[in-house]
């Protein structure tokens, strides 16, 4: 397929949310200990198949047909199973955008951290997401068209809600951790360099010393 | 507890069992080398034959055994018996070169060293033991203590006087030898250069260094080590304050710094902006009572906060009706619950619209487009979240939702100026993943970084290389201006830790002295530095020295922050 003219100098970027879902198995009937969900999906549960033309899940070899394609929303595989692997996702666009596809590698997450693996809840679902950004950087005319004609309603929720964890508001608040820690970073390279400064003050006086005391002995 | 020899353990080989107990002999199976003489071909015959060598000159016959098929007509070894060939010369080249060369030497023994040379084969060494108790030694004409430097020069000079007598009879002229011959020529003047000064010195040095004491050879193994420490310390030392200076220039006219400048003073006029929006919500609220709030779309684009957005040209189209969706929507809400705390970010919401500069453009830019922040009051229920944020707990303020990427204004063909986020601006064509757009890490660092941004807890968990857990343009902008500070901070680290030993060695080193020379005499050898005061020969008697009153700063004019370092730290006290 014959890609159209891109438009130069254009940028568009849309979020989207990926990662996977696991709940433990109370009641075992093979050695599969979790039941696990692995999707793709916008961060406000907003349709994001008008610039998605097919998305493909690569699941472990072990897996029956352990490639997942899929043409229509909801792009997720549920399954279940014992271990963590890495899920290749790979994002097909519609022919007229003339781009190749992207691929998305996240690692399955079926236990909870260490750090609390004593304290999690039984029954408890690990949640393991990932917020992204797909930028679409000058696209084609017919690709532009898809992308602001189909968008229909807002992409990231104001505040956090449900399974909606990424928000406007946390992403204020990281921007806000992030500026804090550099203000704190900076402030710690000063004081080093201050430090770094005064031994090496100390250094060249010291070297004086010992160089008028050796020659006097 | 003594081990019976025999014992053995059930279940074991007898291998095992020997290597296990101690003091027994491990049985080693030796290889009979069994291989058989291969005779691939008859043996050859050996003969013992006379031979005779024409190195000789005497005819002696000696015998060895040699292969019978080996035809023979000369010793082997002949071969190596080369013969120097000295020069000589006749009366006449003699009174007219080497005569005026050296008067020390006569005619007689200058006549006695040249038959020296050829009995001896130049070897000088030889000629000089025998020079005085050579039976041929004339009687007179003899200068006694010659040396050996002596013969040999003599004999150097008289060479070369007579290649460049014999080639200046050549009675060609220069210029029409060929080549190769004025080469051979010089050669032969190179190689019989001599220089006895140079010899002597040579033979000196090798005399001094024969002559060295078993404790002056430990002395000197000892200095030599000592210094190629201290040398390696120095190109280290020297390499890690190039590399800190580096960091430091990295870092302070970083144009990282400067993108997070820009991004405060968007967050000023953010917040500068803040009031003035809400005043403007406000009055559309105030006079948009009716529940519905139907009119509110079709008045803001009257009003003077869509006006930003007639500048933007068609594309915008989705983009403005779904802001002024928006718009209705906000004085809906805000009419509905303007007292309730949810109406805050509203007001917001509506100002981010009106918005004259460019935070609202660059918003637009942001979810280009498609349905901006504005959009979402559509949506959104006004509720808390009551779910535990993966942020950890913040408290919102209104203007903090205004997080805006460093921007650009970029020239689109089809569309006018529009504005991009910096970061986005020189992609190229293609589809990108934003999180893959950071800035590399190099990665001999990419471990520290990562550990230290773990420290901070500001890494996403479950990743090999370091990621914002939410990566949106202002987050990346944020996150990559955040690992431009950790690197040169952890190279500066390192390097206040190097000195900071180093000082502590110098220390070691200089109290050492002190206690070697004697305090008084300490002090007196530090009174004499110029820039020191006695005052300030107490202080450095102590272990810490004040750095305050250290001139030093002068030494390191290389350095100017040395200085200014020094100069703080007094006003400081």
């Amino acid at each position: 397929m014959k890609a159209g003219k891109r438009m130069k100098g254009v940028v568009i970027s849309k979020p989207i949310i990926y990662g996977n879902v696991s709940t433990e198995l109370l009641t075992r009937k093979t050695d599969h200990t979790h039941k696990w969900t692995v999707f793709l999906r916008g961060p406000n549960g907003q349709d994001i198949s008008y610039f998605i033309h097919k998305v493909e899940f690569k699941l472990h070899e072990t897996f029956v047909n352990n490639n997942r394609a899929f043409k229509t929303p909801p792009y997720e595989v549920t399954e279940t199973g014992w271990g963590e692997f890495e899920i290749i996702t790979k994002i097909y666009f519609p022919p007229v955008s003339g781009e190749k596809p992207i691929s998305l590698y996240h690692m399955l997450k079926l236990y909870p951290p260490d750090s609390q693996g004593q304290t999690w809840p039984k029954g408890k679902p690990v949640n393991n997401f990932f917020y992204d950004e797909l930028i679409f950087s000058e696209p084609t005319e017919e690709f532009f068209e898809m992308l602001t004609k189909g968008a229909n309603g807002p992409e990231i929720p104001l505040k956090v809600s449900g399974n909606q964890i990424f928000s406007l508001e946390s992403e204020a608040a990281e921007c806000k951790r992030l500026e804090s820690s550099i203000a704190h970073v900076s402030g710690k390279y000063n004081e080093y360099k201050e430090k770094a400064r005064a031994a090496e003050i100390e250094i060249a006086m010291l070297r004086r010393d010992i160089a008028a005391l050796e020659s006097a002995s | 507890m003594a081990i019976k020899p025999k014992q053995k353990a059930p279940g074991m080989s007898r291998e095992l069992t020997s290597l296990y107990l101690e003091n027994q002999t491990i049985p080693v199976s030796l290889d009979h080398f069994q291989a058989k003489p291969k005779f691939g071909s008859r043996a050859e015959r050996w003969v013992w034959r006379g031979f005779k060598s024409s190195a000789r000159s005497d005819d002696l016959a000696l015998y060895h055994w040699t292969k019978a098929s080996e035809t023979y007509t000369d010793y082997f070894y002949a071969r190596y018996n080369a013969k120097t060939k000295p020069y000589d010369y006749t009366d006449e080249e003699y009174d007219k070169c080497i005569e005026p060369l050296d008067k020390g030497w006569s005619r007689v023994e200058t006549d006695y060293l040249l038959y020296l040379c050829k009995q001896f084969d130049l070897r000088f060494v030889v000629i000089h033991d025998r020079y005085y108790s050579h039976p041929d030694c004339p009687s007179t004409g003899v200068v006694p203590e010659r040396t050996l430097e002596d013969l040999k020069e003599r004999y150097y000079a008289i060479c070369r006087a007579l290649i460049q007598h014999r080639a200046g009879e050549d009675a060609r002229d220069p210029d029409d030898l060929p080549l190769q011959a004025t080469n051979k020529l010089a050669d032969d003047l190179a190689l019989l250069k001599f220089d006895k000064a140079k010899e002597q010195e040579r033979k000196q040095y090798l005399e001094a260094l024969f002559m060295r004491t078993k404790d002056e050879i430990e002395e000197e193994e000892i200095l030599i080590t000592e210094a190629r420490r201290i040398e390696a310390n120095e190109r280290r030392l020297i390499q890690e304050r190039e590399m800190l200076l580096q960091s430091h220039c990295m870092f302070e006219p970083a144009p990282t710094t400067t993108t997070i400048s820009s991004i405060k003073v968007q967050f000023a006029q953010a917040s500068d902006s803040v009031p003035l929006l809400q005043s403007n919500s406000a009055s559309a609220s105030a006079g948009d009572t009716t529940p519905k709030g139907r009119k509110g779309a079709p008045d803001s684009s009257d009003t003077p906060s869509a006006r930003p957005m007639k500048k933007q040209k068609s594309v915008h189209g989705v983009a403005s009706a779904v802001r002024t969706k928006a718009g209705a929507a906000a004085s809906k809400a805000q009419s509905a619950g303007a007292q309730s705390p949810g109406a805050r970010p509203l007001g917001f919401g509506a100002g981010e619209m009106a918005g004259p500069s460019s935070v609202a453009a660059s918003s637009l830019e942001r979810r280009s487009m498609s349905p901006l922040r504005g959009g979402l009051f559509g949506g959104i229920k006004q509720e808390r979240s009551e779910g535990e944020s993966q942020f950890g707990a913040v408290s919102f303020a209104t203007e903090e939702h205004l997080v805006n990427p460093a921007i650009v204004q970029v020239e689109a063909a089809d569309l006018g100026d529009i504005i991009v986020a910096q970061r986005d601006s020189r992609l190229g064509p293609g589809v990108f993943l934003r999180s893959d757009k950071l800035h590399p890490i190099p990665k001999n660092k990419l471990e520290s970084v990562k550990q230290f941004m773990e420290q901070l807890s500001l890494n996403c968990p479950n990743t090999i290389w370091p990621r914002p857990v939410m990566a949106t343009a202002a987050v990346c902008d944020r996150f990559d201006s955040l690992q431009a500070t950790i690197i040169p901070l952890l190279e500066c680290k390192k390097t206040a830790d190097k000195l900071e030993t180093e000082i502590q060695v110098l220390r070691a080193r200089k109290r050492m002295l002190v206690e070697s020379i004697g305090e008084d005499k300490t002090e007196e050898a530090l009174s004499k530095l110029p820039p020191f005061d006695p005052s300030k020969v107490v202080s450095t008697r102590a272990v810490t020295p004040s750095i305050a009153e250290t001139p030093v700063a002068s030494n390191r004019q290389h350095n100017r922050k040395g200085s200014t370092a020094s100069t703080r730290k007094k006003a400081r006290e």
